[in-house]
Parts: C-alpha cells; sequence; structure tokens
C-alpha cells in the first residue's frame, strides 16, 4: 500500500503519522522532544515503521518549529511551516471550519478560515504565560497527573482572577492564592481562564471567531481549557479526533499535493532511524552579530546549516 | 441625555457636579473593578497603554447603566492620551450604535467655553464660565481633602478611614461657592486630629502619568497602601492644577519647568516635564524617597524615568519605578512598595546618604 | 581637526548623507558607527529601560560607539516637521537620554529642529565655524542629498506586490528590516515602501490622516490608504513599545480588514526570534498566494 509521511516537530513534542492515499490515518505517534530533536525524530520512526507494516511511503513531509532539521534529515519532499498545515488538514476534515485555536508546547495560534482557505493568522509575540508546558509545570507543581488537570477546574466552585504577563509572576500570584486558602480547584479554574484570557486578549485579538470553532494542539486535551474558551467565547468548541497530529497530517496531505502522482520522492525510508545524525552549533566570530550556526551532519558529513545573517555558511552547503 | 465620563478619581465628583451644572443628567457608571478592565482589554488594541484600557472599560459599563452620551479628553499631541479616542468611539459605536461620542479638546479653552458646550447643552458662554470657576473651587476643595487624608492616614489610618467617608459625603454635597466655603472648613476639623505629624516620618514624593496618580483603581490605591505603612505620601499633582494649567493660569508650572531644565531641555509630550520638576521640587524639600508610577510603555514618562535615574544618582534618593498594566498583580506591588519603604527606612536610620546602583530599580516586568 | 561622530540609526536613514556631506563640506572629520550589529544592540540595552522601542534602544549603543572616538555627536532634536507635526515623546526626549549617557566624554550637538530644518543647520554650521558664507555653500551643494531615498520596489516586475510599512529607522536598519525585506523576497515578492511615493502623497492631510499629528505616523498612514488596493498584501512592521504605532496600526489593521487586504502586523523586540519572523512571513505569502489562486481579484 503506497502511503505518506508527515512529521510535526514541535518545541515540546514530535508527531508523526502515516497517511494512506484516501487520508486515513493508517499509523499515528508522538514523542516527547526533550530537548532533542534528533532522538525524538528516530523513535518516532521506528513507532511508525512498526505500526504500518508492508506500506510504501511515496512521499513526506515535515512541519513544526524544527521543521528544517526533520526535513534535511528524513530527505523530505516538502517543509511547510505549521500554520499552513493545520489549516490544510483541518478544512479537509471540517470543510466548515472557520477558526482554529491552536494551543501547543510553547506557542499558540489562531488560523482563520473562509471557504476552506485561510484567510488570516496570529500567533503569540510575548510570553502568554498560557501554553502547554506552563499547565505542565504547574501541574507537577501542585502534584496533579497533567491528565487529570482539566478535570479539577470542572469541580471549581468559582475562579480566582490569575495575573500575569509572563510564567513566573503568574506562578507567584497562584503561590498566593493558595497561601489565602483557595482551594485547588478554583485556582485551577483560574490558571484555565487566564490562559484563555490571554490567548484572546493577545493572540486572537481583532480577529473574526466564527463558528465552527476547532481546538487542537497540546493543551486540548485539558477539558478545562476547553470549557474555559467556550464560556468566554459563548460558542461551542470542537475538538477533532486527531487533535494532537493535525499539524503532522497537514505535512503528509502537502506532501500528497506536492508529490501529485507524478513526483518521485526523495524520502530517505525508516532507516534513517538507525543512521547517525549529530547537530552541533558555533558561534561564529566574523562580525560582531556573533551569530550560532547550526550544523547538521549525517554520518559525519555535513549536510545543511543554518543560523547565520549573512548566509555565507549556509549558502556553503547548499 | 444621559451623560456619562471615565472616572478620575476623587476629582470624578467635581466633574459630575460641573455637569450637573451645565443642566447634564449624569449616569456614573460602577466604580471600577476588574470586570471593568478585562471589558476594557477585551476591546483594547494589544500594545496600547493601560489608561485606554480602564475608561473604556468605564464606557462600556456607564452604557449598561443607561448612558447615552459619552466625553472624553482629547487633544492629540506628542502623547498618545489624545488620540483615544478616535479608537474609542469606532469601538464604542460597535457595541450600541446610537451612543453620542463627545471628544473634549483640552487645549482649546476658548472653543469649549464659547462653541462646545454651549452647543451641547444649550446654555449660555457665560453659564460655562460660572461652572469652571465652581469647578476650579470644587476640585480646590478635594486637592486640599486629599492633602489632608494622606497625613491623618499617617497617624490614625483606621479613623482616617472613616472621616474620608464622611468628608466625601461633605464634598459631593457642597453645590455652590457658600457650601464649598463651609464644606472646607468642616473638613479641615474632621482631620485636626492630624495637624501635628511626628519628626521621623519617612516622606514619599509621588510622581508620574497624571492618571495613574490619580485614579486609585489604576495605581492599586497606592496612596492607602502607603499610608497604612505609616508612610507619608506627597502628591502634588490634582484636577484642580490641571485645569489651572488648560486656563494657563498655572504658574507653578514655569517654576517646574525650569526645575526640570536641567535633565529634559524639551517637553517630550505628556507630564514629563512636570514628573521631573515635581521629583526635583520633593527632593530639595527633602523627602526620603520617590516613587514613579506609570503606565507600561508609556511614551514621556519613560523618558522621565532616565531623567530621574540621574537625579537618583546626583541626588542621592532612592527612586521606585513602577510601570503598569492589566498584568499588574497588587501582591507584586505591595512587595515592592514595603520592600522600597524598609530600604528608605534603614538610609534614614543610619543616617547615612547611600547610593542606589541602577541595577537595584525595582521595575514590576 | 574636530571629529564629528554620527550615529548610523534614527533619522541617519533619512538624512544621513545629508549630514555626512554637509560637514564634510565644512571640513570636518565625520565618524559614522557601524551598522548595528547585536553588540552594538546589547550596548544600548545597558542603557534605557527595558520598555522603550528598539530603535531607540539601538541608538544608544550607536552612542555607546561613538562616545569615546569623537569630539562630539551631532545628534539633532527634531521636536516638529511638516507645519506643526510632532515627531514623537522618544524622538524629543533622546538627546536628553543621550546627554546622560555620554556625560562628559563629548560634545552633543543637537540643533533642536521646530519646522526649521534649514535654519537649525545653519546655526550648527555657523556656531563651529563661524563663517556663513561657508556654511550656506556648504549647505547648498549638501541639499541634493536630502531626497535620497533607498527604494526596493521594482515596478517593471509582473510579480505580486508586498508594502512594507514600517518607519524608516526600522526598516533601512540592517538589523531589523533586512531579514524581513529578504524573507518576502524569497518568497517571491516585489516590495514597495512608503519612500516610493512621492511627498505630496505622504504629506496629504485628507481623510482621517489630518487627524494624525504624528508626521512619521501619518506618512505611514497615507502610503496604507493609497496602496491598499494596490498591493496583494500589507505587512506592518511595529516595535514593541512604539507609542504611535500601537494606536495607527491598530486603526489600519481595521481597515484592511474592511478592504479585504490581507495585513501582517510583525511586532519586534530585542528578542524577537528570526525563526519566528521567518514563519510568520512564510505563513502570510502562503496565505496570500492561495488566495491569489482561488481569488484573481487580488492581480492589480
Amino acid at each position: 500500500m503506497e502511503a505518506y509521511l508527515g512529521i510535526d516537530v514541535g518545541s515540546i513534542s514530535t508527531k508523526g503519522v502515516v497517511l494512506s492515499k484516501d487520508y486515513k490515518v493508517i499509523a499515528s505517534a508522538y514523542h516527547r522532544t526533550q530537548g532533542k530533536p534528533v532522538e525524538a525524530i528516530k523513535g518516532l520512526l521506528k513507532e511508525l515503521q512498526n505500526q504500518s507494516n508492508h506500506t510504501k511511503i511515496i512521499g513526506a513531509g515535515t512541519t513544526g518549529s524544527a521543521r528544517r532539521l526533520a526535513g534535511v534529515m528524513l530527505g523530505a519532499d516538502i517543509v511547510k511551516n505549521e500554520i499552513i498545515a493545520h489549516a490544510v488538514a483541518s478544512s479537509y476534515y471540517y470543510p466548515d471550519v472557520r477558526t482554529i485555536i491552536e494551543v501547543g508546547g510553547q506557542d499558540s495560534k489562531i488560523i482563520i478560515l473562509r471557504d476552506g482557505i485561510p484567510i488570516d493568522f496570529a500567533m503569540n509575540n510575548v510570553c502568554a504565560a498560557g501554553t502547554g508546558s506552563f499547565l505542565e509545570h504547574q501541574a507537577t507543581r501542585l502534584g496533579i497527573p497533567i491528565e487529570e488537570f482539566g478535570k479539577y477546574a470542572l469541580n471549581a466552585k468559582f475562579g480566582v482572577t490569575i495575573a500575569g504577563r509572563c510564567t513566573v509572576f503568574a506562578e507567584s500570584d497562584m503561590v498566593h492564592k493558595a497561601q489565602m486558602g483557595i482551594t485547588t480547584e478554583d485556582i485551577i479554574r483560574g490558571l484555565c481562564d487566564a490562559i484563555v484570557r490571554n490567548y484572546l486578549n493577545t493572540v486572537a485579538k481583532g480577529k473574526d471567531i466564527k463558528p465552527l470553532i476547532l481546538f487542537q494542539g497540546g493543551v486540548a486535551a485539558n477539558i478545562g481549557v476547553k470549557t474555559a474558551f467556550e464560556r468566554a467565547l459563548e460558542q461551542q468548541v470542537v475538538i477533532p479526533e486527531n487533535f494532537l497530529v493535525m499539524g503532522a497530517i497537514g505535512a503528509a496531505m502537502l506532501a500528497q499535493e506536492y508529490i501529485n502522482d507524478s513526483k518521485i520522492t526523495k524520502f530517505a525510508g525508516f532507516e534513517t532511524a538507525n543512521t547517525k545524525f549529530i547537530t552541533k552549533a558555533f558561534e561564529c566570530k566574523d562580525c560582531p552579530n556573533s551569530c550560532e550556526v547550526i550544523e547538521t551532519f549525517r554520518q559525519d558529513q555535513i549536510i545543511d546549516r543554518y543560523g547565520d545573517r549573512c548566509g555565507k555558511w549556509s549558502e556553503e552547503v547548499k | 441625555m444621559k451623560v456619562a465620563f471615565p472616572y478620575f478619581g476623587y476629582d470624578t465628583i467635581a466633574l459630575k457636579n460641573f455637569l450637573e451644572m451645565l443642566g447634564a443628567e449624569v449616569v456614573l457608571p460602577p466604580l471600577p473593578t476588574e470586570r471593568t478592565l478585562s471589558l476594557g482589554t477585551k476591546y483594547s488594541p494589544e500594545l496600547i497603554c493601560l489608561p485606554f484600557k480602564i475608561t473604556l472599560g468605564n464606557f462600556i459599563e456607564a452604557l449598561e447603566a443607561g448612558a447615552d452620551t459619552l466625553f472624553m479628553a482629547a487633544g492629540a499631541r506628542k502623547c498618545r492620551f489624545g488620540y483615544y479616542h478616535f479608537i474609542q468611539e469606532t469601538i464604542l459605536k460597535q457595541i450600541d450604535n446610537n451612543v453620542d461620542f463627545y471628544p473634549i479638546s483640552q487645549y482649546t479653552p476658548f472653543e469649549f467655553i464659547f462653541q462646545k458646550m454651549p452647543k451641547i447643552f444649550s446654555v449660555s458662554p457665560a453659564r460655562v464660565m460660572k461652572s469652571i470657576n465652581f469647578l476650579l473651587a470644587h476640585s480646590r476643595l478635594i486637592e486640599n481633602f486629599r492633602k489632608l487624608v494622606r497625613q491623618a492616614r499617617v497617624i490614625d489610618f483606621t479613623l482616617a478611614s472613616i472621616h474620608e467617608k464622611h468628608a466625601l459625603e461633605i464634598i459631593a454635597d457642597a453645590i455652590n461657592l457658600m457650601q464649598i466655603r463651609k464644606a472646607r472648613k468642616e473638613i479641615k476639623a474632621l482631620f485636626n486630629f492630624a495637624d501635628d505629624l511626628p519628626e521621623n516620618i519617612i516622606k514619599v514624593g509621588l510622581v508620574g502619568e497624571i492618571y495613574l496618580m490619580l485614579e486609585p483603581f489604576a495605581n492599586h490605591d497606592i496612596e492607602k497602601e502607603l499610608g497604612k505603612m505609616g508612610v507619608l505620601v506627597l502628591n502634588n499633582r490634582s484636577l484642580y492644577r490641571h485645569i489651572k494649567h488648560l486656563l494657563h493660569i498655572d504658574f507653578d508650572r514655569i517654576k517646574l519647568n525650569h526645575r526640570a531644565y536641567k535633565y529634559l531641555k524639551e517637553s517630550p509630550g505628556g507630564e514629563a516635564l512636570n514628573t521631573v520638576g515635581e521629583a526635583r521640587t520633593f527632593i530639595k524639600n527633602g523627602v526620603d524617597g520617590i516613587i514613579h508610577i506609570f503606565p507600561f510603555t508609556c511614551m514621556p514618562e519613560n523618558i522621565a524615568l532616565e531623567a530621574l535615574q540621574k537625579m537618583s544618582d546626583d541626588y542621592s534618593v532612592p527612586i521606585l519605578s513602577l510601570s503598569i498594566d492589566e498584568h499588574t498583580s497588587k501582591i507584586g506591588l505591595l512587595t515592592r512598595l514595603e520592600a522600597f519603604i524598609d530600604i528608605l527606612k534603614r538610609v534614614k536610620n543610619q543616617k547615612a546618604v547611600s547610593r542606589v546602583p541602577r541595577s537595584s530599580l525595582l521595575t514590576p516586568h | 581637526m574636530i571629529k564629528i561622530g554620527i550615529p548610523r540609526a534614527l533619522f541617519y536613514f533619512r538624512y544621513g548623507e545629508f549630514w555626512q556631506h554637509f560637514f564634510r563640506n565644512l571640513g570636518y572629520e565625520i565618524v559614522v558607527s557601524p551598522s548595528t550589529n547585536k553588540q552594538i544592540l546589547e550596548q544600548g540595552l545597558k542603557y534605557v529601560s527595558s520598555e522603550i522601542c528598539l530603535p531607540v534602544k539601538i541608538i544608544c549603543g550607536h552612542i555607546e560607539v561613538l562616545k569615546n572616538q569623537v569630539d562630539a555627536i551631532f545628534l539633532p532634536r527634531f521636536v516638529e516637521l511638516n507645519h506643526g507635526l510632532y515627531t514623537c515623546p522618544k524622538m524629543i526626549g533622546i538627546v536628553d537620554i543621550a546627554q546622560i549617557q555620554v556625560g562628559n566624554a563629548c560634545e552633543i550637538l543637537s540643533p533642536k529642529i521646530k519646522d526649521n530644518f534649514m535654519l537649525a543647520h545653519f546655526q550648527t554650521g555657523l556656531k563651529l565655524t563661524g563663517n556663513p558664507i561657508k556654511v550656506i555653500k556648504a549647505l547648498n551643494r549638501a541639499i541634493p542629498y536630502l531626497s535620497h531615498h533607498k527604494k526596493l520596489s521594482n515596478s517593471e516586475d509582473h510579480k505580486q506586490r508586498i508594502l512594507l510599512l514600517s518607519h524608516f529607522y526600522n526598516l533601512w536598519d540592517d538589523f531589523i528590516g533586512k531579514d524581513i525585506i529578504n524573507s518576502f523576497q524569497s518568497c517571491g515578492f516585489d516590495i514597495a515602501t512608503k519612500e516610493d511615493l512621492p511627498d505630496k502623497v505622504l504629506k496629504s492631510d485628507k481623510g482621517f490622516a489630518k487627524n494624525i499629528r504624528w508626521v512619521y505616523e501619518r506618512e505611514l498612514y497615507n502610503a496604507f490608504q493609497y496602496y491598499s488596493d494596490k498591493v496583494a498584501g500589507i505587512c506592518n512592521i511595529i516595535s514593541f513599545g512604539c507609542g504611535p504605532d500601537s494606536l495607527i496600526g491598530e486603526i489600519m489593521s481595521k481597515q484592511a480588514n474592511e478592504y479585504k487586504t490581507p495585513f501582517l502586523q510583525l511586532i519586534i523586540d530585542e528578542h524577537t526570534s528570526k525563526t519566528g519572523i521567518n514563519t510568520r512571513i512564510e505563513a502570510f505569502s502562503e496565505i496570500i498566494n492561495r488566495n491569489y489562486q482561488s481569488k484573481p481579484y487580488l492581480t492589480k
């Protein structure tokens, strides 16, 4: 069976899918990036290979913040940013979608679509104290498993206001509220409300939020945040079945669009998981900009360089 | 016609009485709360300064309370404040299309007296002038009251709070010049327990942007909080002075601008010259520290901040800079205030004048 | 010989060439600080409050570079231009900040410009040389360089055009603007800027523009109005903490919504990462292209 591969490498998690030609998810996998994208991608590939026997990958796409690295490693046919990937996947499964709320590990975005075409988007500019890693950190601090975090919010009697532009200040405000004797449930609901409020006041500011509203990304697993969104927007919010891997699905779809049954894939195969990759960084001292240049080696051979403002290092490889 | 305008600290009463003298029915929105701020933030541009958000919240709540005519100070110059009304009007018209929104330019007193007010309220310019005269007297009364209550808080905070409520009733009831004269005496009598202040008291000069200095909701009640700590706050900004300035009869300004000249050779707009001039005056008159309060990303005050920092080095007086926005948590603010006052106390006790290095500048962000 | 330093920041990107020629004609040695780089920015960060906008932080870095190698730094105080229009509080106050920053290391030459650009320069020249005829000659010979504006647009091309809407001191500073310009160009766009437009359009006071009393904001707004139906998309680059932009940017973004012109607001500060900018620009150009394929009305 022929299929397409899509990989979404985010700052916190790495997601991948194998997608059949009629857009069915044959295999999907989720890994922690943990600051080691190369390892995460390899682990992901192994898992995807195990799940999808007898499939032949005829196109591969990557997306996410490390899309470039993943693209170089895999020999991806197309490297696209996560906004387009999310939009493409969502508008296939939900043709009526007009708003996509995506809250991931370290950033959050809004995508506005009309008639299935993305027309506007925004991403968080400043640290919005409202992303997955912050929630997770707070869950750990309160000793609650992240999976249960949302349920606590549902049991709250009322929400408290948590102030704070950034995670550090929000946390100190939470600590203080707890010291005042406010219950954990109420604080968690306050936190969910704060995340939603911050999102709507910064990322989604001035955007025309119309139904159908999809909520995806890692934080969509948190029922507390979902209900907080519904409360604030006074509308129903839908969480797609594959909310975690929508970006990866989009990447696979974009690969199919690109290959279009005629081009031959550059995909290096699942064996890439066994290849040795090394990434190194060095600071170029040739001018006062002191750019940090990132290099990627496959089996000790340099395959990619980026990060220089002037382009003299990256062009050398091309 | 039901008229509303944003809160402006204690001086709200004076503005309300002024409009009522012109024959308006004033609908005051509920006192600003967290709800006001979050309503305002919801509709405001992301990067705009705090007064925009609170005043917009006031307007929205005023509409809910039944107001149909809104007044906003305007006058486009260097500072963003003069441009607020353009965007606020658009936003408010989206919420309620039938609302009448009147931007009142601050810098054209003649137009105000002879055209704008007579046209809106169908009154004679003479009546407008009479009302302005009353507004001056009334706001002067409030300025005087604020000074007394600040002193009283240091002596007995609880008693001061009780008398404060009483005094505010007296102020609200004074609706002619005779009554204002009477009210002044009564208020003075109320607070006479604080006539003599102890010698060793910590004195702090408050400077900054006028809205943040005068509106307790915006500044998290900084004057009260400091009073609770037994600190005497000096605050020379008031609606009374501001109106005098707009009528070009505030001669103190000349002195303040002159004092600021050492640090700022040209007005960067807003209240920056005032801030620097007042701070220097406070230091000359012997305060223990200066608190500089302004909205986050305020343009003129950020220029003033640099000047104040230099002044702090020159005169060895500690300065606390507080830039406030909707994310500011009251607890965080209080922690900074307490720490700052502790530093001032130590400095005072040691009688040694210590330099406060720049790195210890406490800013909330 | 007296050495005069000119920081390569803020107003340099509009008057830089004029200044260099003017002072050279007067017979002074000119030192222009190097293009902004990370090191310069970091020096600037030490001197000003973190809330201040990026271009002001940058110029403080340039002043730091210059202060020990020149006798005087030329930094005019632009207060009013174009018949009573203001620059902005920070442009006015930057001279005072610079004065505090340099202390006694060197002098700061800062003629006050209140709608008297030429006179102010004449007075500065006179103060330096004491020879009015020499100054007038030097000014005369430098005047042609006043109208030298950078341009990127190539109207012969039939590529889609993007309007980059930003202050000249953001756009033409290599450290801020270069990456953004490159990104758009590599996405295949032709770039229009407000520098392409004649003064008559930029200074127009028709419509809402007459309410805007900030001289450069009015230019941006006029450029926006002029281009809004002539380009495939508009990218508004705002530095965090820029007061005027926070207001006018909002007005423009609302109007762009009404005109249905794709509008991207990039908010930049010293923490902005190149990757973040690229992701946004890529997504934006993708959106324009996808719109373009299905809705051909955007081709003009």
